[in-house]
C-alpha cells in the first residue's frame, strides 16, 4: 500500500507540471487522475459544483467516450476551444487539452473592443445601414441594451436618444467624418461625438467610434462664460468710472443748490433725495467692480460673512419687489477660497431663488460657523420648489427648467464644481410649492488673512491690542500724557500736534484708524471741524473729543455734533482705558457714562 | 514759503466743463480764488510750461482725451517738480489707488466726492508744503 501512495504523489506531480488541463484515464477508459488545470477547467464549466449533479468523474467519461468513440480530437465550450492530444503511458492513456492557437488573436482583439472605453458599432449600408456589431460601451453610452439593437438600422437606435436628424449622409462619406451631438440617455442629457469611418475596398460598411464628450463641453461653456464675465467685468469697470463721473456732478450740483438759503423744506427734502441716492449709486460701482474683476483667482484666506454681505449691494437690485432679502452673518467666518468664485456661486444661486419666487416670498441668506469646524452658507427661498424628479438633475450640466435661451443649464453644474473644487459641500432641501433650502458647507480655515485686524479688548486687564489711534492736541504736554496713557493700554497711537496735521497723517497713514481723539479748541483747525474733515476721508472710524474748559471755568461756547463723544479732562487713566474699551465696543458698554453724550449745543460752564 | 490754505494756487484738470466748475465752485466755498483750468492733460502740461512757479496744487481727473492724468504726471515728476499732485478720479478700484501712488500721486480722491473731503485733503496737502 505504502509503494501505492509514493507513486500516486509522484504521478501527482508529473501531471501538476503540465500548464494545460490534463487528465489520464487506466487501460480500460476508467477515469484514474488529473491535474489542478483540469480541476480548474471542469470547475469552470460547472462540474463538481455542489449544485451540478455531474462529477468530474461524469465530465472526464464522457470526454473519453467521445475522443474515443466518435473519434474528434477537437472540444468546444462556450468560448473555449481545444485540440485533445492523446498520449498512451505505462499506466493507461494521458489526455491533454491544448488551447488552440489560432482565435487567440480574435479573442484578444474582442475583449480589447469590449473594454474599450469608447463605443463602437459597425453597421451595413448595403442593408439599411443597419447595426452588425458593436461593442457593450455603446449600450452604456446610448442607455440601451448593446445585445439588443444588433440589426437595427442606426437611425432608429438614435431616435431612441432624441437625435431625429439621419445619420445618412456621414455614414455614405468617402471619407472620415465626425458629428456632434446631444443625446438624451435616461432622462440624462449627454454631449456624444461620433467618428463616421469608412470601411475600405468592396466591403460596404462603416465603423462609428462614439465618444462621451459632456465633460469638454462643460468646460469649454464654462471657459466661454468665464470670458464673456471677464469681458462684463471689464465693461463694468469702463461704466463704473464713467458712471462715478456722472454721479459727482449731479451730487456736486444738488450740493450747490443746497447752499441757497432762501429754499423751502420741500426742496431741501428733494435735494437730499438726490444726494441719498448718490451715494446708493456709487456703492453699487464698486460693489460692481469687485464683481467685475473676473479673472481666474486663486484660493487665499477669506471672510465669508463679509464677501457675502458685501454682494447685498448687487443682489437687492436684481431682486423683484416682492421678494424679501435678508443677509445674517456671523463674523470671522474664514475659508480658503476663491472670492470670485463663491461670489458667482452665490449669485447664481440667488438668481435661482429669484426666478422660483415670480409671486414673491422672501430670501434669507445666512452665514455661521458650526461646530468649530465648517463654515455654512445657507440659502433659503419660499418659492415652488422642486419636484424630486427636477431635484434629482438640478446639478447635471444642461439641466434648466427655465425656457429656451433664459438659462444655459450651467449655473448649478458650475457651482458644484466650484464647490468641490474648494472642498466644499453642497445639500439641498426641497418641498414642491414650498420653497428650497440650499446650504453650503466649507471647511473653515485655520488661519486668519494676513491683512486681518480686529481690536481685541480684554475687558479684565483692560489692555486693548490690533487698536490704532489719531490724537490731536496742540498743548505738547498734554499730547504726550494722553499717548503715554493710550500706549500703556496697548493703543498704537500717531502724534498730531495741530488740526492740519492731523489730517496730513491720516493722509499718509495705510493702515486703518480705530479712532480719532481730539481736543476741542486747538488754533487754525478746532476739533470739531477736524472731525468733520476726518470723517470725509475715513467715514469708518470713530470720533471722540476732549476738553479742558470746563475745569479751567472759562466761558468758551463750542458747538459739538449731537450725539457725538466727550471725554472731560483732566483726563484720568482709568478712566480714559474704560472709555477706549467701551467705544470700540460701539458704545454699548456701561463705561461709557464717564463720557458725556453731547445733546444739542454743548456748553463748556455747564 | 508757508502759505495758507486760502493762498492756493491751484490747477484744475478735467476734461468735463462740468466737473471743472464744480471743483471751481468748492474751492472758492473754501476761499480758493486762484484756480486756472486745464480741459485735458496736453493743455495742462502747456500751460505748466509756461508758468510752472505759479501752481502750487494740480487736481486732475485721471480718463482723458490728448493725455490723460497719469501720463500728465509722468511728464511732470519727469523734470523732478513735485508740485503736489491730486488724483480725482472715478476710479473707485484699490489696483488704481495703488498704481496712482506708486506713480507720485500724493493724494487720491474718489469720485463722487464732498466739498469737505476736498478741503481735508487740500488741507494735508498744505500741511506737507509747510514741512517741505
Amino acid at each position: 500500500m505504502g509503494m501505492f501512495k509514493f507513486k500516486k504523489k509522484q504521478e501527482d506531480i508529473c501531471l501538476n507540471m503540465l500548464e494545460e488541463p490534463a487528465l489520464l484515464f487506466d487501460e480500460e477508459g476508467v477515469f484514474a487522475n488529473c491535474n489542478e488545470a483540469a480541476r480548474d477547467f471542469m470547475y469552470d464549466l460547472g462540474y463538481d459544483d455542489e449544485k451540478s449533479p455531474e462529477t468530474i468523474q461524469a465530465f472526464s467519461s464522457s470526454l473519453h467516450a467521445r475522443f474515443e468513440v466518435n473519434g474528434k480530437n477537437q472540444f468546444e465550450y462556450e468560448n473555449w476551444k481545444f485540440t485533445i492530444s492523446k498520449r498512451k503511458t505505462t499506466t493507461g492513456t494521458l489526455f491533454r487539452l491544448l488551447p488552440i492557437k489560432g482565435d487567440e488573436t480574435v479573442t484578444r482583439l474582442s475583449l480589447s473592443l469590449n473594454i474599450m472605453p469608447w463605443g463602437i458599432m459597425t453597421v451595413n449600408l448595403d442593408d439599411d445601414n443597419k447595426i452588425v456589431y458593436c461593442n457593450p460601451m455603446i449600450g452604456e453610452f446610448l442607455g440601451v441594451d448593446f445585445e439588443n439593437i444588433i440589426g437595427f438600422s442606426i437611425d432608429d437606435v438614435m431616435r431612441v436618444c432624441g437625435v431625429e436628424e439621419s445619420l445618412k449622409k456621414n455614414i455614405n462619406d468617402q471619407s472620415t467624418s465626425f458629428y456632434d451631438h446631444a443625446i438624451k440617455v435616461n432622462d440624462h442629457i449627454k454631449w456624444v461625438r461620433m467618428h463616421f469611418v469608412p470601411f475600405m475596398g468592396d466591403y460596404h460598411y462603416c465603423m462609428i467610434v462614439v465618444q462621451d464628450t459632456s465633460h469638454e463641453k462643460m468646460k469649454e461653456s464654462q471657459f466661454s462664460q468665464a470670458q464673456r464675465l471677464e469681458a462684463l467685468g471689464q465693461l463694468a469697470g469702463g461704466v463704473a468710472h464713467d458712471f462715478n463721473n456722472i454721479l459727482s456732478i449731479i451730487d456736486g450740483y444738488a450740493r450747490m443748490v443746497k447752499k441757497n438759503s432762501s429754499l423751502d423744506e420741500t426742496t431741501m427734502n428733494y435735494l437730499n433725495h438726490i444726494s441719498k441716492a448718490v451715494e446708493r449709486g456709487s456703492g453699487l460701482t464698486s460693489r460692481l467692480l469687485t464683481f467685475g474683476r473676473h479673472k481666474i483667482s486663486k484660493d487665499k484666506i477669506v471672510d465669508l460673512g463679509k464677501l457675502i454681505k458685501d454682494q447685498e449691494a448687487l443682489i437687492s437690485p436684481l431682486m423683484d419687489a416682492s421678494i424679501a432679502l435678508s443677509i445674517t452673518v456671523q463674523e470671522d467666518v474664514f475659508i480658503e477660497a476663491a472670492p470670485d468664485s463663491i461670489c458667482q456661486i452665490f449669485l447664481n444661486l440667488c438668481i435661482n431663488s429669484r426666478d422660483a419666487m415670480k409671486n414673491g416670498g422672501s430670501l434669507m441668506v445666512d452665514v455661521r460657523k458650526e461646530e468649530h469646524e465648517n463654515a455654512v452658507l445657507e440659502i433659503i427661498d419660499t418659492g415652488c420648489g422642486m419636484s424630486p424628479e427636477v431635484k434629482s438633475k438640478m446639478f447635471d450640466p444642461f439641466f434648466t427648467t427655465k425656457g429656451q435661451g433664459k438659462g444655459t443649464g450651467l449655473g448649478l453644474s458650475m457651482a458644484y464644481s466650484l464647490i468641490k473644487d474648494m472642498n466644499g459641500s453642497i445639500d439641498v432641501v426641497t418641498a414642491e410649492s414650498e420653497g428650497t433650502a440650499i446650504r453650503i458647507s466649507f471647511p473653515l480655515s485655520k488661519e486668519v488673512p494676513e491683512d486681518y485686524k480686529k481690536p481685541l479688548v480684554d475687558m479684565a486687564t483692560g489692555t486693548i491690542s490690533g487698536v490704532t489711534a489719531l490724537v490731536a492736541e496742540d498743548e505738547p504736554e498734554l499730547l504726550d500724557l494722553v499717548t503715554g496713557m493710550m500706549e500703556e493700554i496697548g493703543v498704537h497711537v500717531i502724534k498730531a500736534y495741530n488740526g492740519n496735521e492731523a489730517l496730513a497723517l491720516q493722509e499718509e497713514y495705510e493702515g486703518e484708524i480705530d479712532f480719532l481723539l481730539t481736543d476741542v479748541v486747538m488754533p487754525e483747525l478746532n476739533g470739531v471741524r477736524l472731525a468733520e474733515l476726518f470723517s470725509a476721508c475715513r467715514p469708518d472710524s470713530k470720533v471722540m473729543f476732549m476738553s479742558g474748559y470746563p475745569a479751567n471755568g472759562q466761558m468758551a461756547r463750542v458747538p459739538l455734533p449731537e450725539g457725538a463723544f466727550l471725554m472731560p479732562k483732566p483726563i484720568n487713566f482709568e478712566n480714559l482705558k474704560n472709555v477706549v474699551a467701551s467705544l470700540l465696543n460701539n458704545g454699548n458698554d456701561n463705561a461709557l457714562s464717564d463720557v458725556k453724550k453731547v445733546t444739542g449745543e454743548w456748553k463748556v460752564a455747564q | 514759503m508757508k502759505k495758507s490754505l486760502t493762498q492756493l494756487c491751484v490747477l484744475v484738470v478735467d476734461d468735463q466743463s462740468e466737473s471743472r466748475a464744480l471743483l471751481r465752485n468748492i474751492l472758492s466755498d473754501i476761499g480758493i480764488n486762484q484756480i486756472y483750468e486745464a480741459q485735458d492733460g496736453k493743455t495742462g502740461l502747456a500751460f505748466l510750461d509756461s508758468s510752472f512757479d505759479l501752481i502750487d496744487v494740480i487736481m486732475c481727473d485721471w480718463n482723458m482725451p490728448q493725455m490723460n492724468g497719469i501720463d500728465l504726471l509722468r511728464q511732470i515728476r519727469s523734470t523732478g517738480a513735485n508740485t503736489p499732485f491730486m488724483m480725482i478720479t472715478g476710479r473707485s478700484d484699490k489696483t488704481s489707488v495703488v498704481e496712482a501712488k506708486s506713480l507720485g500721486v500724493n493724494v487720491y480722491v474718489r469720485k463722487p466726492y464732498s466739498p469737505t473731503q476736498i478741503e481735508a485733503k487740500l488741507r494735508a496737502v498744505v500741511q506737507r508744503m509747510e514741512a517741505a
